[in-house]
């Protein structure tokens, strides 16, 4: 049996009696309503758009730990080599 | 709904349209509500699911890939709200409480014979829908229902179209059996043939 098979199956034809129900429309309104504002609200937000803030920021926070790291170690070096003399 | 308008609409949704948003809404609203409402068996679920589905599309419309398919994309944010909202309230799946009143009766009047058949057969398949568990009952409302083809089906329930292939098998089976026929054949799956 072929998966096309199922929608001439009987069982499957009796599917096709079930009714297809509207749902609620104040609760639909209500959707829209929160689905408009949403959109609205990113429209007018930022003028830069939030990906390349992301991506700016993913560039710049590993960079920024990697130099502080660096300095770091950089004095412990120092202050060791101080310590023995060199 | 056409391929080209389609695409034209994920490229308007891309840009924040409201008015492609409007017309995604008019085509899907009612389909996933019934889907909704018949796999969690409950109105009032569906309804929170049905504005949840549609505030994630707009949430995540800016990145919609371009050749985004909506019904299947819409499906499966549906779908995998209403499981976790299933393993939030720890819901039992043997639990068929309720499921007789999912739909009102409407109005009662004097019908014809041919109508009150045709509602009582309804009722029964509606019966017998909800009587089978939830991954039976999206793969039926997926392929039958929605008119997904099971490749579609198959990518929103994320399994394999072999998988799809058995689960619709076993799901067909279940409902024959929940409407008081006789369980067709099983299909037998070529790894299954001793070789």
């Amino acid at each position: 049996m072929t998966t096309d098979d199922f929608r001439v199956d009987p069982s499957m034809g009796e599917l096709s009696v079930l009714t297809v129900h509207a749902p609620d429309p104040a609760r639909a309104a209500r959707t829209t309503a929160r689905c408009h504002a949403v959109m609205a609200s990113r429209r007018g937000a930022s003028p830069t758009p939030a990906p390349a803030r992301a991506i700016r920021r993913r560039r710049l926070e590993p960079a920024l730990v990697a130099g502080l790291c660096a300095v770091y170690l950089f004095e412990v070096l120092a202050r060791a080599l101080r310590l023995y003399g060199f | 709904m056409e391929r080209e308008t389609e695409l034209a609409l994920v490229g308007r949704l891309r840009e924040g349209d409201p008015d492609a948003f409007d017309a995604v809404y008019g085509e899907y609203h009612a389909r996933l509500y019934n889907f909704l409402a018949r796999l969690s068996r409950r109105r009032d679920v569906a309804e929170d699911l049905l504005e949840e589905t549609w505030l994630r599309l707009v949430a995540s419309g800016t990145r919609l890939q371009a050749d985004t398919r909506l019904g299947p994309w819409l499906y499966t944010v549906a779908r995998n709200l209403f499981y976790s909202y299933s393993r939030s309230r720890q819901i039992d799946e043997s639990c068929a409480a309720g499921l007789i009143g999912l739909w009102p009766a409407g109005t009662p009047q004097p019908s014809p014979f041919e109508e009150a058949a045709a509602r009582e057969l309804e009722r029964r398949v509606e019966r017998a829908l909800a009587s089978l568990p939830a991954h039976d009952r999206e793969v039926l409302l997926l392929v039958t229902v929605e008119g997904l083809v099971p490749a579609e089906a198959a990518t929103v329930c994320g399994v394999t179209a072999e998988t799809m292939r058995q689960r619709l098998s076993r799901a067909r089976a279940r409902l024959s059996l929940a409407l008081g026929r006789t369980a067709p054949e099983p299909v037998m799956l070529a790894s299954e043939v001793a070789p």
